[in-house]
């Protein structure tokens, strides 16, 4: 019983760290900086792409495994491998995480390029085409992950331990650790003179290019960080699940990122976090429950989705900023001029002749 | 309401969105006279038009309409009781050519004898009005020039032959010349049994033409009454653009 | 011979992707929405025509209408629940394009759903298509004569009721004016049921041809989409030449110069989608103005697609 629910707690936190990843970064982009992106889950997947391509490819070489990359005996001695290497498994697992993060910084810029140099309108339809003819294309092509089937056996960087609840629940820390480490790294830019920059750009695009900010600088720039978030997400991923299957990587992921971001809140990093929680609990709720309950003459997970789009469609019609929109900041000039308005307001009210 | 009355605001508060821009409005207009509001940048001028065609939120206030209360209905509706509006900017389909743009307003109009033969007297009569625009009935609008554009802003509210049209600002961006000649236009459509409500910053130019004046400051109306109680003391209307309002 | 086969399929997915990109821009030209969930209304279609015609036996020429009316159906409804009321509470662009996918998506699972519980999910409408001409190895059956036609028959169906009817003017009107359309009296939320009709027959028609050409799954709709909206970038968004010259483009690049990427370069069938990809991208790189071949390539363009300048 304990370590069912220890696997379940450790399960929900390591989804719950992908799940913020997703939801902060296109928080960044949206609701920071306005840019509508649509094309979030062909950032996550271009990690798990990198872990799928990269890490049995490396381990091919370095451990002279002979047998042919998409075979099962091939996944089953890499796992074997990842037994007996831990340190140099770990080696690979921090450089392919730190890969992915550089691939997709470079792809995110080199897409934004033509698009925002037009209306915003453009970069919306065209990355979500990118990712749903990419996600085609790689299932169709045999030799980035194996094309329809996928590619298994990519070892948990954990997997020497032994035990598999000590495993996951090392895992999940640590992939806890890295989506605190980049909540923190977006709660510093938008904090900071950058983060009022593209908040500026968000609200007035024309107004900040005359203050001399270099608009689109500042968008392939927001768009490169959010894309390295999304893509490191999408490497823990693949190295949780223990396999790159192309047809994951559906438009869903993108929904469930936006879905988490309304759940929050635009441009409230703390709401979206909250978002994220819910979104998980929701999720793996769902995902437990039928199984000992319900007997559906249909895959659970449709009923998810719908669960979720009925969802999404009411917090677009009702609560189109989410939830937890965001809060003017408290500076002292604002204190100031809200004692002002107050005072004015108050005389208002006394006299008589308005 | 007296029978003459085509169209009372009473007590109107509107605005856009939860802002409240006009508070408290109450406008009559007659039937053969030709209003003037004028009023400073930012005093709710298009706004009160905007309003009244429901195009703004109306929180309170009633609307009425040849004693139809019209508060609630629909912009498209409230053209087919025969109120027509031209807006202060984009007041034509710049992509549609001429003949296009009056043919929309003309067939969306409640008329019962709308056909094709109607329309081509209707259309004779309007480029009468507006000789400039004979032999241009086939361009596109976006190919005409400025003052153009405004007769066919002017021709598309015509056709329908309506019991009131309110202009809003229709010589801003125009040249002295063009200006008084559509300034003259209006006197004219008019005195030809329309109402008219004429929302206008040039106020010397307006005030010539116009039989009654409001003057709106901030969403407020402060000041009514004839124009030529304006034109003999013009001191009056300047005090009241900058905010010293006397008891005329 | 094989490249002219190439060049009869190019021509038949060109017309349908260009039909497609033709109802998608309207439907964004006039009511200002990227309406993804388009995909569905053609899915709907699809499965009616084929259940109905391999579950219940009914002539697929009999299906047609009925499937034809289901899209149609679909297309309304989806604009009364979803855009209207959001367009009513002045939703931006980019909510309305996120709850159109929520929408289409949320009808896709419902279909997944029925579909699973009737054993349905992968389907065929029972109809063999006949071939009509042989020579050499060159085959045109008669689904291909017919998508050839009706889909040119559609479009200048549409062209002519864009130009000449007042129902056409008024939506052109809406599409340069939305509030001087109002004022003007175009009653525009009728219109607006207008167009959701406008752009189901198209979808309709697409789907039910599918399904005899091809099976069909709740993804059938999503997978033409793509390239539809593709075909709508590379024509500027809101230019209705553009997207149809972008369909064909598509449809040229998906058979014609992926046959020629095959037999000369010997690269990959599967590279498909990244052709269509680097079409898309080709074109918004141009269009951006990155590509620096202004001279020619440019002007080429910009004679072309004069009007998608927005």
């Amino acid at each position: 019983m304990f370590s069912e629910l220890a696997t379940l707690l450790s399960t929900t936190l390591t989804f719950f760290s992908i799940y913020v990843m997703l939801s902060l970064s296109l928080n960044l982009e949206y609701g920071f900086t306005g840019i509508p992106n649509f094309g979030k889950v062909f950032f996550f997947s271009l990690g798990a792409y990198v872990a799928g391509t990269f890490v049995p490819r490396i381990m091919h070489i370095l451990f002279r495994i002979d047998e042919p990359l998409c075979s099962a005996v091939a996944s089953t001695q890499r796992i074997l491998v990842g037994l007996q290497e831990p340190i140099t498994l770990m080696i690979i697992f921090i450089a392919s995480l730190i890969f992915s993060g550089i691939v997709g910084a470079i792809i995110g810029y080199m897409l934004s390029y033509p698009s925002l140099k037009l209306r915003g309108d453009y970069l919306a339809i065209s990355l979500l085409i990118v990712a749903e003819l990419s996600r085609v294309f790689v299932r169709t092509e045999p030799n980035i992950v194996c094309g329809t089937d996928g590619i298994g056996g990519i070892p948990n960087p954990f997997i020497s331990v032994g035990d598999t609840l000590i495993k996951e629940v090392l895992y999940s820390i640590l992939s806890g650790v890295i989506a605190y480490l980049s909540y923190f790294f977006i709660q510093r830019i938008v904090n900071s003179p950058y983060g009022r920059v593209i908040k500026s750009i968000r609200d007035d695009e024309l107004a900040s290019q005359l203050l001399g900010k270099d608009v689109k600088r500042f968008k392939a720039e927001v768009l490169m960080f959010a894309s390295s978030i999304s893509a490191v997400a999408g490497c823990l991923y693949a190295f949780f699940i223990g396999f790159v299957y192309p047809d994951d990587f559906i438009i869903v992921w993108t929904m469930y990122s936006w879905l988490m971001l309304l759940l929050g809140g635009l441009a409230n990093n703390k709401g979206v976090v909250v978002g994220a929680l819910v979104m998980v609990i929701i999720d793996r709720g769902l995902r437990r429950i039928p199984s000992y309950w319900l007997s559906l003459p249909f895959d659970v997970s449709y009923l998810r989705g719908t669960i979720f789009m009925i969802l999404l469609l009411l917090i677009i019609m009702y609560k189109p900023r989410g939830i937890f929109p965001e809060k003017p900041l408290d500076t002292p000039a604002r204190q100031v001029f809200e004692a002002h308005i107050k005072k004015v307001v108050n005389l208002k009210k006394e006299s008589p002749h308005q | 309401m007296t029978k003459d009355h085509i169209l009372r605001v009473s007590n109107l508060y509107a605005g856009y969105g939860k802002n409240v821009i006009l508070h408290d409005v109450s406008v009559l207009l007659s039937r053969d006279t030709l209003t003037l509001i004028v009023g400073p940048n930012g005093s709710g001028k298009s706004t009160l038009a905007k309003a009244i065609f429901n195009l703004a939120s109306v929180f309170s206030g009633e609307i009425i309409f040849k004693n139809i209360d019209v508060t609630k209905m629909m912009a498209e509706e409230k053209t087919m009781l025969g109120m027509q509006m031209i807006p202060q900017t984009s007041n034509v389909f710049e992509n549609l050519t001429v003949r296009e743009n009056l043919e929309i307003s003309f067939f969306n109009t409640k008329k019962a004898y709308k056909n094709k033969k109607t329309f081509r007297d209707m259309l004779e009569y309007v480029l009468q009005i507006f000789p400039n625009l004979k032999n241009r009935e086939y361009e596109k609008v976006k190919l005409l020039s400025g003052g153009e554009r405004q007769m066919v802003a002017l021709a598309r509210a015509l056709i329908t032959e309506p019991e009131l049209i309110i202009f809003d600002e229709p010589t801003a961006m125009l040249s002295p010349a063009l200006s008084n000649f559509i300034l003259n236009k209006i006197r004219e459509i008019n005195q030809s049994g329309v109402a008219v409500m004429l929302i206008e910053q040039n106020v010397k130019a307006a005030i010539n033409i116009a039989d009654y004046l409001y003057v709106l400051l901030s969403g407020r109306k402060v000041l009514e009454g004839p124009s030529d109680k304006f034109t003999k003391d013009f001191k009056l209307l300047e005090d009241a653009f900058f905010g010293r309002v006397r008891e005329a | 011979m094989e490249f002219l086969q190439a060049v009869i399929s190019s021509i038949v997915t060109g017309s349908l992707y260009a039909l497609m990109a033709y109802g998608l821009t309207i439907t964004l030209g006039s009511i200002r929405i990227y309406n993804w969930a388009y995909a569905e209304y053609v899915t709907i279609s699809a499965y009616v025509t084929a259940v109905l015609s391999s579950r219940y036996f009914i002539n697929v020429l009999l299906c047609f209408p009925i499937s034809l009316a289901s899209a149609i159906l679909v297309s309304i409804l989806v604009d009364e629940l979803v855009y209207k009321p959001l367009t009513k509470r002045g939703a931006t662009i980019i909510q309305l394009m996120l709850a159109g996918i929520a929408a289409g998506l949320l009808v896709r699972y419902i279909v997944y759903i029925f579909a699973s519980i009737n054993n349905v999910v992968i389907i065929k409408a029972a109809y063999a298509s006949r071939t009509i001409l042989v020579y050499d190895t060159l085959v045109i059956t008669d689904l291909d004569v017919v998508a050839i036609l009706v889909t040119l028959l559609m479009m200048v169906t549409f062209h002519f009721i864009l130009l000449k009817t007042l129902l056409g003017k008024q939506i052109r009107a809406m599409w340069d004016n939305f509030e001087l359309a109002r004022l003007s009296g175009v009653k525009v939320y009728m219109v607006r049921r207008f167009v959701c009709v406008l752009v189901g027959i198209p979808a309709g028609i697409i789907g039910s041809l599918w399904s005899i050409y091809s099976t069909v799954t709740p993804t059938t709709g999503w997978g033409l989409l793509l390239p539809a909206f593709a075909a709508v970038i590379v024509g500027g968004l809101v230019s209705i030449p553009g997207a149809i010259v972008g369909g064909y483009l598509l449809g040229i690049g998906e058979n014609l110069l992926m046959l020629i990427a095959y037999r000369v370069f010997n690269i990959s069938l599967a590279y498909k989608p990244l052709i269509m990809l680097l079409i898309m991208l080709i074109a918004l790189f141009i269009r951006a103005e990155v590509i620096p071949f202004k001279p020619i390539a440019v002007n080429i363009y910009r004679f072309i697609f004069k009007r998608g300048e927005a």
